[in-house]
């Protein structure tokens, strides 16, 4: 796929994944991946910022496997920029495929 | 590449950020190492997944508003660095000296403080700049080569680096005057419009000490350099002798090899005589003559 296209709807994919319910870093990457092929080192870069601007709170939690992980959990402020990506993304695609049904007639 | 080493580059570059930030971008990728070890992959299949060290550099810092153009920067001052000329170097020693003559001036005159005392003190930083100048002639008195000569060298190198410092000095005393007679021009110039000569003159030579003031900074770090050249060519002077004198010994020593006289002992050590004291001179040389580019 488009590495532009991925890029873009990345946070959102992330955003979404953390909503459902709280991840760890490896997990998230592990989920996101499954959507969108993207280079798994640039996640941990993506969930830095999205946690440096407030859209995520984290918290330790003890592993019986290793180290304590990391879990990410949305704020009030990240469901607002979830909600706000989602809208645009649905309407980006409406009209994007609007245009494309109409211009195979 | 491996973990370890991975981990190690990632945190050099990351070195801009505070450190319980990178420590916990290093713990991040850490357990995700781990976690695909235990999937049984190769810890450089890994690595090499998460593409180039600096695209993820670049994309962690943008995370915290560090544009690229910063990074970019920072890297190429490190590489930059190495290549900083001597010249570049010796300015730098040299603004740290007069700034702290010019600092220890205000400290002890406070703010605008007595000009002829400020002036006091600059010349007596000249004086003792050109008396570290004798150093190295009072060296080679020392060691026993005796010279008329030098003498007279040394009154004529004192002569310029004292006329430049003079020269950079009272400019700059000079500028803080034109910048008075400009304010008063300009105070003048609402009430008179013709302006007399003699303030024409002043507004000409204020004009003039500032762009000279400009010069002023790289002048400095010129003095400063010549003076370690001089230095230096005193150093290379007699080390060129002795250059001169190891080949003519390991020359005779060839001679006498050739002759049937074998004196192992005495090649090797004019051998060695001659390769450190060519490559101090031609060190010696290469800053004296092209400033160590």
């Amino acid at each position: 796929m488009n590495s532009q296209f991925k890029k873009g709807v990345l946070e959102l994919i992330v955003l979404s994944s953390v909503a459902s319910h709280d991840r760890y870093g490896y997990e998230l990457v592990e989920s996101v991946s499954k959507v969108v092929d993207v280079n798994e080192g640039t996640i941990y870069p993506l969930l830095k910022r999205l946690t440096n601007e407030h859209y995520f709170e984290t918290y330790l939690v003890e592993s019986t496997e290793g180290p304590p992980r990391k879990y990410y959990h949305i704020t009030s402020l990240g469901s607002e920029r979830l909600q706000l990506l989602q809208e645009q993304w649905v309407t980006f695609e409406k009209s994007v495929n609007q245009f494309l049904k109409r211009s195979r007639k | 590449m491996k973990k370890v080493t991975f981990l190690k580059e990632l945190r050099k570059k990351l070195d801009v950020l505070e450190d319980s930030e990178i420590d916990d971008i290093i713990k991040e990728y850490e357990n995700h190492i781990d976690e695909e070890l235990k999937q049984g992959k190769r810890e450089e299949d890994i690595i090499r997944e998460f593409g180039s060290i600096d695209e993820l550099v670049r994309e962690t810092l943008k995370a915290y508003k560090i544009s690229d153009r910063y990074y970019q920067t920072k890297t190429e001052q490190k590489e930059g660095e190495k290549e900083e000329t001597f010249e570049k170097t010796m300015g730098k020693i040299g603004h740290s000296i007069v700034s702290f003559f010019q600092n220890l001036g205000n400290v002890v005159f406070q703010e605008d403080g007595n000009i002829a005392l400020t002036m006091i003190i600059k010349l007596l930083c000249i004086v003792l700049m050109i008396c570290t100048l004798r150093l190295p002639f009072y060296f080679l008195e020392y060691i026993g080569i005796d010279f008329w000569l030098f003498d007279f060298c040394y009154l004529v190198i004192a002569f310029i680096v004292g006329y430049y410092l003079l020269r950079i000095w009272i400019l700059d005393t000079k500028e803080r005057h034109g910048n008075e007679a400009g304010k008063a021009i300009q105070k003048k110039g609402k009430n008179t419009i013709h302006a007399t000569e003699k303030e024409t003159d002043e507004a000409f030579l204020k004009t003039e000490s500032i762009s000279e003031r400009q010069e002023n900074k790289s002048k400095i770090s010129h003095v400063v350099s010549v003076i370690v050249r001089i230095f230096l060519f005193f150093f290379a002077l007699p080390f060129l002798l002795i250059t001169i004198g190891c080949y003519i010994f390991l020359g005779v020593l060839i001679a006498l090899w050739c002759q049937g006289i074998y004196l192992v002992g005495l090649l090797l050590i004019a051998l060695g005589c001659c390769l450190s004291s060519t490559a101090f001179t031609t060190w010696c040389y290469h800053i004296i003559v092209k400033g160590g580019k």
